[in-house]
């Protein structure tokens, strides 16, 4: 019985949103991943409502950790095409909703 | 009276200035009204300021609201009463409460009513106890306000209202405290006083000044000492950085992509916890991807499957080499006889022209050459059949991917080799010790070393590519003889390199081109207009090197500035020589074959120049039209012969015949420009490159008999050419006998 509720909830797959984050690509290296990861579901979090400021926190702490310049995106729905710096790429997604790049070039 | 000075004691308070105002503007609108009543008619006219209408207004409330009978029956005996006490009630419906305060003042107001002619004389008496009794709380300015008030008091309200607006400040209060002390000026005192503490060290100083400057300390003993410091040992270490790497990705996201993302992800971890169950998960997928290649063989016959795994195995591939040569040489049988010389004219034929004709053998091209400029050609050193040819454009706006293909003259239609790569190709060279290993430079500066052995692409080495193209590239062997040999690669900053290939091409800077600045022996160029003071950059960009055909230290540098430099490898970073060549970038230097005093060069200032080595004028400037003169070369069997290309003409000179116009002017087939010209060996056939990656080759006809002393033959051309100009004959010919001489 206690199986059988959730199976009900998924079969409706529409409804699922996932939140957590997902690291979409990355070739950065698995400390520095996990690093950017967490600033950038900090920055999400608190602006959430605001990508622009989210954009900048995730920027300026990025270019203080890993040495600048880096670029980052924060948005719902856009396309790019972009040249980066080997080993220093991140594209995940976050909240359901928003994709972040992350390069420096 | 009495009375009536307390009440204004009491009115003129200072805490009701705005009262104040009131009670002296309230006195004529009460008569308005009073005068309004005589006539028994409601015609007041209402007053233009409303605020102050109302005011008087209030004044009356206050007067029929106290019941005064005093004052009352003297001011009102003349007024129509009805009408005033319908006045006083309407005035009650607008809910007024009248306070003692405004009503006093209208009672001094109806004072005035009441004595009419003479009011100005008994309101004076009765102001100025006010204005005593004012002394106690107030200013004395207030005070002469309120004395200076009323002789105005009958004159028009805006002054008395002006006197109100000057009682106001009644009380004004100020605070003094004290600020930092500032200093303006402080000098302090030269002196100290006698028999004080500080006095008594003053006179001890004095008197220690005079004991060493004019008492018995002056013949004090004295001794002289040196010491030196320690020099600062620096060193200077320089470094290459290495570039960093970077790639170029695009994506586009979206909620329905991250939807599949997180999906994608989800069925994953679904499906291995399923297959966790069933033990093998990489079967399964493999199974699939197989299902799905097999579907693309399925549909292939038997027969095509067979071709595909042939094409695979190396030794099917040099069969199928050997057969497309075959099957060429059916087409090509002819011109391939007559670039290997099979079928020279007969020398004792008898119809004999010098028509100098270039006749079209065939073309190095195939669908992958076409739009790619070709950027260097380069024989091999070995096998002369073998032909290595750099393509790529790396115009600003038109970049094309660069290529090296490796063709041989037994097929003209396909390369034997391929080698793609990304960035454009500038520059190719084959080793004279190892035939097979052959130099590429690319656009982007990077300089690889190949194994042409190989079908793959098989890299010897690699450089750490620097930031500027690589323009030129030629094999050496190093500083002192018999060592390994090494690249000397030039590069757009004025770099030259050397790269040994043992060491995995690691650098070793042999020169730098500085900017050359001054007046510059050589050309004798027009004087250039420059304002600026400090150069963009101080190094200019070095488009070729050249090794001394004799002396193998001794290597001469073109930059784009039509400079070359003379320079040996024994003097790192300095010049033994610099003249100016062209106006602008030399595009070509070359010995001739036959003398080594002798070289030519050709530039994007529409020029070719021979010129003597020591001799700084040059001997033959060449020209034809005003297009660049893209390449240059000697032909290797004719001293007095060479080719030059312009535009997409390709034009064969003999200075032995003419120097003012070539021999013979050919259009290239392609009728695309032409960049690269070079004889072969033997000097029977041409090769010419163009922008489109085309590779022409002529057989080189009608050319006069060979000379049997050439270097005499070019010698004594040169010297016809110079009649007219003496002194340069003179220095030739003395060049001449110097190199006789040694010989």
């Amino acid at each position: 019985m206690a199986e059988g509720e959730p199976k009900e909830k998924t079969e409706d797959p529409k409804k699922v949103v996932h939140t957590y984050p997902l690291i979409r690509h990355s070739d950065m290296p698995e400390e520095t991943k996990i690093e950017s990861m967490e600033l950038v579901v900090t920055a999400c979090e608190k602006h959430s409502a605001n990508n622009e400021a989210a954009a900048r926190m995730i920027k300026e702490e990025m270019d203080k950790k890993f040495g600048p310049p880096f670029h980052v995106v924060v948005g719902e729905g856009f396309g790019f095409e972009i040249s980066y710096e080997c080993s220093n790429l991140l594209y995940m997604f976050f909240g359901g909703n928003l994709a972040i790049c992350i390069w420096k070039c | 009276m009495d009375e009536f000075r307390m009440k204004l004691k009491s009115y003129s308070n200072p805490s009701n200035p705005a009262r104040g105002k009131t009670i002296l503007s309230s006195k004529r609108k009460t008569e308005a009204y009073l005068r309004v009543m005589f006539d028994g008619k409601d015609v007041t006219p209402k007053p233009l300021n409303p605020d102050v209408f109302s005011g008087g207004r209030e004044r009356q409330i206050s007067v029929y609201e106290h019941d005064r009978p005093d004052v009352r029956r003297s001011t009102i005996q003349s007024l129509n009463k009805t009408y005033s006490i319908v006045r006083f009630k309407s005035e009650l419906r607008e809910g007024r409460e009248g306070s003692t305060q405004p009503y006093r003042g209208s009672i001094q107001s109806s004072t005035h009513l009441t004595s009419l002619g003479g009011a100005s004389s008994l309101t004076d008496k009765e102001e100025n106890p006010t204005s005593g009794s004012q002394d106690e709380n107030a200013e004395p300015s207030a005070t002469a306000g309120l004395e200076a008030g009323p002789p105005q008091e009958e004159e028009d309200e805006d002054t008395s209202s002006i006197q109100a607006m000057k009682k106001m400040p009644v009380r004004v209060a100020l605070t003094l405290c004290e600020t930092n002390t500032v200093f303006l000026l402080d000098i302090p005192s030269a002196t100290a006083i006698k028999d004080t503490e500080e006095g008594d060290l003053v006179e001890l100083d004095n008197e220690a000044y005079e004991y060493l400057t004019v008492g018995k300390g002056r013949n004090r003993k004295m001794l002289h000492a040196e010491v030196q410091t320690k020099p600062i040992i620096v060193k200077t270490r320089t470094t290459d950085y290495q570039r960093n790497k970077t790639k170029a990705g695009s994506s586009y996201c979206s909620v329905w992509e991250m939807y599949d993302t997180y999906k994608d992800k989800q069925d994953s971890e679904e499906e291995s916890e399923d297959d966790s169950e069933d033990s093998d998960v990489g079967e399964a997928t493999g199974h699939k991807l197989d299902e799905v290649s097999s579907l693309d063989s399925f549909r292939l016959s038997n027969e095509e499957k067979q071709v595909q795994k042939l094409m695979k195995s190396p030794r099917f591939l040099e069969a199928v080499c050997v057969i497309e040569r075959l099957l060429a040489s059916n087409c090509f049988k002819e011109e391939q006889k007559i670039f290997r010389c099979l079928t020279v004219p007969d020398d004792f034929r008898e119809k004999i022209e010098y028509n100098y004709r270039l006749n079209h053998l065939w073309t190095f091209a195939n669908e992958y050459t076409k739009g790619r400029s070709v950027n260097s050609l380069d024989w091999n050193s070995k096998n002369k059949d073998i032909l290595a040819v750099g393509y790529g454009k790396f115009y600003f706006a038109d970049q094309v991917a660069g290529l090296v293909l490796i063709w041989s003259i037994k097929n003209p239609v396909q390369p034997e080799r391929q080698y793609n790569f990304t960035p454009p190709v500038t520059a190719v060279s084959f080793s004279k010790e190892n035939p097979m290993l052959l130099a590429v430079g690319f656009y982007d500066g990077a300089v690889i070393v190949l194994n042409i052995a190989s079908r793959e692409k098989m890299i010897i080495g690699e450089n750490i590519p620097p930031f500027e193209p690589c323009w030129s590239l030629c094999w050496n062997y190093g500083q002192t003889q018999g060592e390994e040999e090494v690249v000397c690669a030039t590069f757009d900053d004025g770099r030259i390199c050397a790269y040994s290939v043992q060491k995995k091409l690691e650098p070793f800077q042999l020169m730098r081109v500085a900017k050359a600045d001054g007046k510059l022996k050589g050309y004798n160029a027009t004087k250039k207009c420059t304002n600026l003071v400090i150069p963009v950059t101080r190094y200019d960009a070095a488009y070729f090197l050249r090794y001394h055909p004799i002396h193998s230290s001794i290597y001469f540098v073109g930059t784009n500035q039509g400079v070359i430099h003379k320079c040996s490898i024994n003097y790192l970073n300095q010049h033994l020589d610099l003249f100016l060549a062209h106006e602008g970038p030399i595009n070509a230097m070359k010995f001739s074959p036959f003398c080594p005093q002798i070289f030519a060069t050709c530039g994007d200032d529409w020029h070719t120049r021979l010129w003597a080595e020591g001799i700084s004028d040059p001997m033959v400037d060449m020209y034809v039209t005003m297009h660049s003169v893209e390449d240059f070369d000697w032909s290797p069997s004719h001293s007095t012969i060479f080719v030059t290309t312009q535009s997409k003409f390709i034009q064969i000179w003999d200075i032995q015949r003419k120097i003012y116009d070539p021999q013979s002017i050919t259009e290239s087939p392609s009728k695309a420009r032409c960049t690269k010209v070079q004889f072969t060996d033997n000097g029977n056939c041409l090769i010419v490159g163009d922008v489109d990656g085309n590779v022409h080759v002529f057989s080189v006809e009608d050319l006069p008999f060979k000379a049997f002393f050439q270097e005499n033959l070019l010698f004594e051309s040169m010297s016809r050419v110079l009649s007219t100009n003496l002194p340069l004959m003179k220095k030739l010919r003395k060049l001449r006998r110097k190199q006789s001489v040694m010989k």
